[in-house]
């Protein structure tokens, strides 16, 4: 018994779809696909599978990747899904506790990587709203304001995101600092 | 010479490896030896393993066939490193020992 859900995640909620995705498996709801908008599930036993997320440094189909998901299969997780440079894993919840880093660097390491997508994204709303102030001058404000307005929107709402993640960040090395 | 505290994962992913052993093996060993206090979760591990490598402290052993697991195993230079680590360590239990050992009196 197979379902389809239609739901978007960004990047740097990722940790909330994990969640989601656990609390599905936890009522037998399995992942078994995943697409930008939607992902399947099919019915299984209920809390079977834990499931986590990456955000790999490159694709997955390159040969740096392959090695480390090959490296993963040999340690007993399954590759479900990959979604870009994301991909979902999942193990089985009687072969014990599965987490994918047990130290604070390879976390820091990780939530870099998706900081570096929040940033991104900011950096290219920037320039498309700066782009506006040309035709705000020409005196075609229609035209600025009809783009640079709701890119100023989406910018504002990455900002407070971009800043989670660089408090977490923060954290985590102040950590580091004092233990593993 | 520079002194060096490894993280305690190195430590037992090193201590595992004197024996050809792949990934899989040094998480269980590391389980086993810390009665399940260490847990090297797969990717930390992965990281772990190509920084030793790069480091020259354990060699990969050649890609195995038949769809064997790759294994690892400790060069001379990691055996070296082992054995400036347990130093290192009774150095520190030695001094905690003693001198904490003087707070419940």
């Amino acid at each position: 018994m197979r379902k389809t859900v239609f739901k978007v995640f960004w990047a740097w909620d990722f940790q909330k779809e994990e969640d989601w995705l656990n609390a599905e498996a936890a009522k037998g709801s399995n992942l078994v696909a995943a697409g930008p908008l939607s992902y399947v599930f099919e019915e299984g036993e209920p809390g079977a599978y834990t499931y986590r997320l990456e955000l790999l440094e490159n694709l997955p189909m390159t040969a740096s990747e392959q090695e480390y998901l090959r490296f993963m299969e040999d340690a007993g997780i399954e590759q479900i899904a990959t979604m870009g440079r994301w991909v979902y894993f999942r193990k089985r919840t009687e072969d014990g506790e599965f987490e994918l880093f047990s130290d604070l660097d390879s976390r820091i390491k990780h939530l870099r990587r998706i900081q570096f997508i929040a940033l991104f994204a900011l950096a290219a709303e920037f320039f498309v709203m700066v782009g506006g102030v040309p035709n705000l001058i020409k005196g075609n404000p229609g035209m600025a304001l009809g783009v640079a307005l709701p890119v100023a929107v989406l910018a504002i709402a990455t900002v407070f995101p971009a800043l989670r993640i660089a408090r977490e960040i923060k954290r985590l090395k102040a950590e580091r600092l004092i233990c593993e | 010479m520079e002194s060096i505290a490894l993280t305690e994962a190195v430590f037992y992913i090193l201590l595992s490896l004197d024996e050809p052993l792949h990934g899989y093996g040094i998480m269980q060993n590391a389980e086993t030896l810390s009665k399940g206090r260490v847990r090297l979760a797969a990717g930390t591990l992965y990281g772990a393993l190509g920084t030793l490598a790069e480091k020259r402290w354990i060699k990969e052993m050649r890609a195995p066939e038949g769809g064997r697991k790759r294994e690892y195993q400790l060069t001379d230079e990691g055996r070296r490193v082992v054995a400036a680590e347990i130093a290192r360590l009774r150095e520190l239990l030695e001094n905690g020992e003693r001198i904490a050992g003087e707070w419940s009196k």
